[in-house]
């Protein structure tokens, strides 16, 4: 898995388009503390006020905090609003 | 507030509970049905919020995974507009509204005036409206300088004259002559004639030479009060001034029948009523009946007034038509008396001037059906007026040769 996004990864070097694009790597944009938007998102795992974890395609992003509710959610994007205490990011045998 | 796309597409709010609300919130976006505010409500619960129009589809993919799905609220967006097509009352009042607005200032409703004390309100509409300033007159098509010197012409009291237009309203502002009082111009010389006949009382003059005296009978256009003063060297022109009150006489006749036909008890009333716009009459009910010998047409005009003063061409009109049963009534020779004397004196005071009725004779009589009354009156008057001095040939001349002419 790692060798095939890693081919991509020069492809799309060569070819000259964002990397992401060809990879579906997630985007993950953290505005401050209180909002995260991520992109290529391939569903929720686990949702509650404390905790959200969405499946991405190189693992799982945990986001812990409080108040936490999901803004909008489609196909390949969510936003999560609250207060965001903590971010990880869990690799997984994808 | 909602947002401005909530409002128009609008939207639903569901309670989604299930054993895993991810699963139904994955599912959801992985049919590409859009929502937002998710808030948990306890471990299995969750709520969010879609489009209206979404619902049919959501519940049926909440079904398919086996979730219990309540709508908690929903809003319709832009086709709550629709229920307005069954309510014709807002749909029409909102047209009249849009008509307020936009059409009904751009003519005219009413027409006042301003600035006159002497020329009646009434002429000056009716003039404007010869020239095309009345009811429901589009404002762009009045010009102020054209409709001035148009009224200008044709009422010669007013000096000025402008219109102004302000949404329904326009006002017509007009600005009379001044009329000066007549002056007595004492460079004019003149002579005081006697404006009447009668017989000199009392003389009070001024300027001039008189050449009559108190006691003397005078005719009317006779010189009383000479303004021309002829000395050795040269002839003096002056304006003459006198005041002179001598005793004049008038003879009256009046007559008046001896019986009249008046109203007696009211034998029938009819009432009839119409509705009135403009120039067009729509009657409202009750009969109207032909008048006869002895009957009373009256017609009461209610118009239509809005807050203001503003009348507007409509009104209400109740012809009343009254027929009465008549009576003939003698007139008593003592009551037909009093009345031919009054009003002989009042026509006799009506032709005296700065005077007063010293005496008075009356011979009253009966005559073919009428009263017939002869009166002569003695009265003291101001009989005096000015004219042009009178020359005569012998009196002209520039100062070196002179004769005193002799009348």
């Amino acid at each position: 898995m790692r060798d095939i996004l890693s081919k991509l990864a020069s492809a799309s070097d060569r070819i000259g388009i964002p990397q992401e694009i060809l990879t579906g790597l997630p985007i993950i944009e953290l505005r401050g503390d209180a909002a995260i938007q991520i992109e290529q998102q391939h569903g929720i795992t686990f949702f509650s006020e404390k905790a959200v974890s969405v499946r991405v395609s190189i693992g799982t992003v945990l986001v812990e905090g409080s108040g936490l509710n999901i803004r909008n959610m489609t196909r390949r994007k969510i936003l999560i609003c609250g207060r965001i205490e903590k971010l990880r990011m869990e690799r997984g045998a994808e | 507030m909602k947002p401005l796309t909530e409002l128009m597409l609008g939207s639903c709010e569901l309670s989604v509970r299930s054993a895993e609300p991810e699963t139904a919130l994955n599912r959801l976006a992985e049919y590409e049905i859009p929502f937002w505010n998710v808030t948990p409500q306890g471990a299995f619960c969750v709520t969010l919020s879609i489009v209206y129009s979404d619902k049919a589809e959501a519940l049926a993919l909440m079904e398919e995974i086996g979730a219990e799905t309540v709508i908690n609220s929903e809003f319709e967006g832009y086709r709550k507009l629709y229920t307005l097509v069954k309510r014709p009352a807002i749909l029409l009042s909102l047209v009249l509204i849009a008509l307020a607005v936009y059409i009904l200032p751009k003519h005219v409703w009413f027409v006042t005036v301003s600035g006159n004390r002497i020329v009646p309100t009434d002429r000056i509409v009716r003039a404007a409206s010869d020239f095309g300033i009345r009811f429901w007159t589009d404002n762009q098509s009045i010009n102020s300088e054209r409709f001035r010197n148009e009224i200008l012409s044709s009422i010669p009291e007013l000096r000025w004259a402008a219109v102004n237009c302000s949404g329904g309203i326009c006002e017509i502002v007009v600005r009379e002559k001044n009329e000066m009082p007549e002056r007595t111009d004492r460079r004019i010389p003149c002579d005081v004639e006697a404006m009447k006949t009668g017989t000199i009382v009392r003389m009070s003059v001024t300027e001039g030479q008189a050449v009559c005296a108190v006691g003397e009978t005078v005719t009317a256009g006779q010189t009383l009060v000479s303004g021309i003063n002829p000395y050795p060297v040269r002839v003096q022109q002056i304006h003459a001034q006198a005041e002179i009150y001598a005793r004049t006489w008038y003879q009256k006749r009046a007559v008046t029948p001896n019986s009249c036909v008046i109203r007696g008890r009211i034998l029938e009333k009819n009432v009839c009523r119409y509705i009135q716009i403009g120039n067009f009459r729509l009657k409202l009910g009750g009969r109207g009946m032909g008048c006869g010998s002895c009957a009373e047409k009256t017609r009461e005009l209610h118009p239509l007034t809005l807050p203001g003063g503003y009348v507007l061409p409509a009104a209400l009109i109740v012809e009343t038509e009254t027929v009465y049963d008549p009576v003939r009534y003698s007139v008593s020779d003592t009551f037909a008396e009093a009345v031919l004397k009054a009003y002989a004196e009042r026509a006799v005071m009506r032709e005296v001037t700065a005077g007063t009725i010293l005496a008075s004779d009356s011979a009253f009589g009966s005559d073919g059906g009428l009263y017939v009354m002869d009166a002569a009156f003695s009265c003291t008057e101001l009989i005096s007026g000015e004219k042009p001095a009178a020359w005569s040939g012998s009196e002209r001349n520039n100062g070196e040769n002179s004769e005193r002419g002799t009348d």
